[in-house]
């Protein structure tokens, strides 16, 4: 009985790891990664596991595509823009930027980690109206100096 | 050492035998009386069991759905609501030990486990939630299957491992169908599953592992086999090349690897399943090599027709294969399996290979004989099986 305990208990710490290591991408930039502003365009769509979601699609500078090789793994997306932004995203490029903020992505800079946005089925829905009315939002996003990020909020867009 | 549970007629069985066998002094009275005390008799009803398992499914189910549907509630932010379900999924495993050790509880146990692995997976998706985590992100699932696999181990309960193998089996799915370039990579990496899931079956039933824990092995094994001779079975989806990646390569050398060992250490009765796994995999690669580029079955197609003819033999001979195997072993599920995939097969290429030699009339005519003989052929084969079973 008493082996059975410790090798459940093993288990379970165990789980924990592993659920740790599997939010660990979006928990290092929340701990320890500065926070920027982000220019996006909302939708709307539902994962099974997971409920709704406004799927964002960041605003990109110079109608920037990437230069970066479409599957290449690791590829860094500088950020374009003055002050405390929004900013938006510039080319994907193979090689980490020497200074300035970026982010590290995969899928040749179209996964960054930022992409949903979860909330409440009604949340989602009015989010995505209010948004799709102001002709965008903001998205509040915290980075780290690896250039990992997670997505903390989302703003309407600002008028100018 | 606490009395087994068995059922009250396998006990009666066993009384009925030991008297026998006192009375040809094969056995001494002290014996007689030993080794009946070793059982007791416990009467579980099939439909108490389906009905603690559904009932566990359900509200695991019901669990992930919460999370899901993701409620607000005012005064309650991320971190709390990861904090109540992951208290939730403790306070579950905490619950299936208190079963396991109570004699009167011990059949809630199973359940009890298996609401503890979705729950598990709920804290996963809940933290995923707090945290912002992109949507579809198959590591989130590969986490579930594995902490559950863990859990099963460890417990060395069957409930959770049947949970743990279908989730690990829904991400292995899910990571090649987003890593694979073309189908024909897809087909391949489904087969070369398969002996990694038959060399563990034999392991588990060799005694190495636990060996209850073969039959979910087994049965998810001869459903990745069906899955990758499914995709082969049409040649446009599985057209396209196979790239030599580094994840196929390691993929390659753990098939072989499983299988080796299986051939080793694992139950000699069994060896034969894990050839005729490494047989499938043989069997997809010659199929890719051989598959034509273009088929329209309706015009003058000799390599497409023969390609598909050959692609359905050894669909058939899988299926038979499985249905053998379930019947030799006593695992009516393998059994469904085989039958199922076989009904499936059959409805879905009448309208494709079938239906483009046969149309109207003659085409259900036709598919109705095929089942008909197909259930006959397949229940024959059973009962001689069984037969032979019985003679040995």
């Amino acid at each position: 009985m008493r082996r059975r305990r410790t090798l459940v208990a093993g288990a379970v710490a165990a789980q924990l790891l592993l659920l740790a290591l599997a939010v660990a991408p979006q928990l290092s930039p929340r701990l320890r990664g500065e926070e920027v502003r982000l220019l996006v365009e909302p939708v709307d769509p539902i994962d099974p596991f997971r409920g709704a979601y406004v799927a964002l699609a960041y605003a990109r500078a110079n109608g920037g595509r990437s230069t970066a090789d479409p599957v290449e793994d690791d590829v860094y997306v500088p950020l374009v823009g003055r002050g405390d932004g929004p900013y938006r995203l510039g080319r994907a490029q193979d090689e980490r930027p020497r200074d300035g903020r970026f982010l590290r992505c995969a899928d040749g800079g179209a996964s960054c980690g930022i992409e949903s946005f979860f909330a409440s089925e009604g949340e989602a829905r009015r989010l995505e109206r209010e948004l799709g009315r102001r002709g965008g939002a903001v998205a509040r996003v915290r980075i780290d100096g690896a250039g990992r990020a997670a997505l903390v909020g989302l703003e309407p867009r600002r008028p100018r | 050492m606490a009395p087994q549970r068995i059922p009250p007629r396998r006990l009666a069985w066993l009384r009925e035998e030991l008297d026998g066998w006192r009375a040809d002094g094969l056995i001494d009275d002290a014996a007689a009386e030993a080794i009946p005390a070793r059982y007791t008799a416990a009467t579980r009803l099939r439909i108490v069991t389906l009905l603690l398992g559904l009932g566990a499914a359900l509200l695991g189910a019901g669990l992930i759905w919460l999370v899901a549907s993701n409620l607000e509630v005012e005064g309650i932010g991320p971190l709390a609501r990861f904090a109540g379900v992951a208290a939730v999924w403790l306070a579950l495993v905490a619950a299936a030990e208190a079963c396991a050790a109570s004699e009167r509880l011990d059949p809630l146990s199973g359940p009890a486990r298996l609401l503890a692995t979705l729950a598990y997976g709920g804290a996963i998706f809940q933290a995923a939630q707090s945290l912002q985590v992109p949507a579809f992100d198959t590591g989130l699932l590969g986490a579930w299957a594995a902490g559950g696999l863990l859990y099963a181990y460890a417990t060395a309960s069957r409930a959770p491992l049947v949970a743990a193998v279908a989730i690990g089996a829904g991400w292995f799915v899910a990571v090649l169908a987003e890593a694979s370039a073309s189908g024909a990579a897809f087909a391949l990496g489904l087969a070369l599953a398969v002996p990694v899931c038959a060399a563990a079956a034999a392991l588990h039933d060799a005694g190495e592992l636990h060996a209850p824990f073969a039959g979910p092995w087994r049965t998810v094994g001869a459903l990745l086999g069906v899955a990758a001779l499914f995709v082969v079975a049409f040649p446009d989806a599985a057209s396209g090349d196979v790239e030599l990646t580094a994840t196929a390569v390691v993929a390659a050398v753990l098939a072989v690897g499983m299988a080796i060992a299986a051939a080793l250490r694992g139950a000699a009765d069994r060896r034969l399943e894990v050839l005729a796994a490494v047989g499938l995999v043989l069997a997809v690669v010659a199929l890719l090599a051989v598959a034509p580029e273009d088929v329209d079955f309706g015009e003058d197609s000799g390599d497409g027709l023969g390609y598909a003819l050959l692609a359905m033999l050894a669909f058939v001979a899988w299926a038979v294969g499985i249905a053998v195997v379930g019947a030799a072993r006593d695992a009516p599920r393998l059994v469904d399996v085989a039958f199922g995939a076989l009904l499936l097969f059959v409805a879905v290429q009448s309208f494709g290979i079938i239906g483009s030699l046969i149309s109207g009339a003659a085409l259900l005519l036709t598919v109705g004989v095929l089942l008909l003989a197909l259930g006959f052929a397949l229940d024959r084969g059973r009962r001689r099986l069984l037969d032979e079973a019985a003679g040995r």
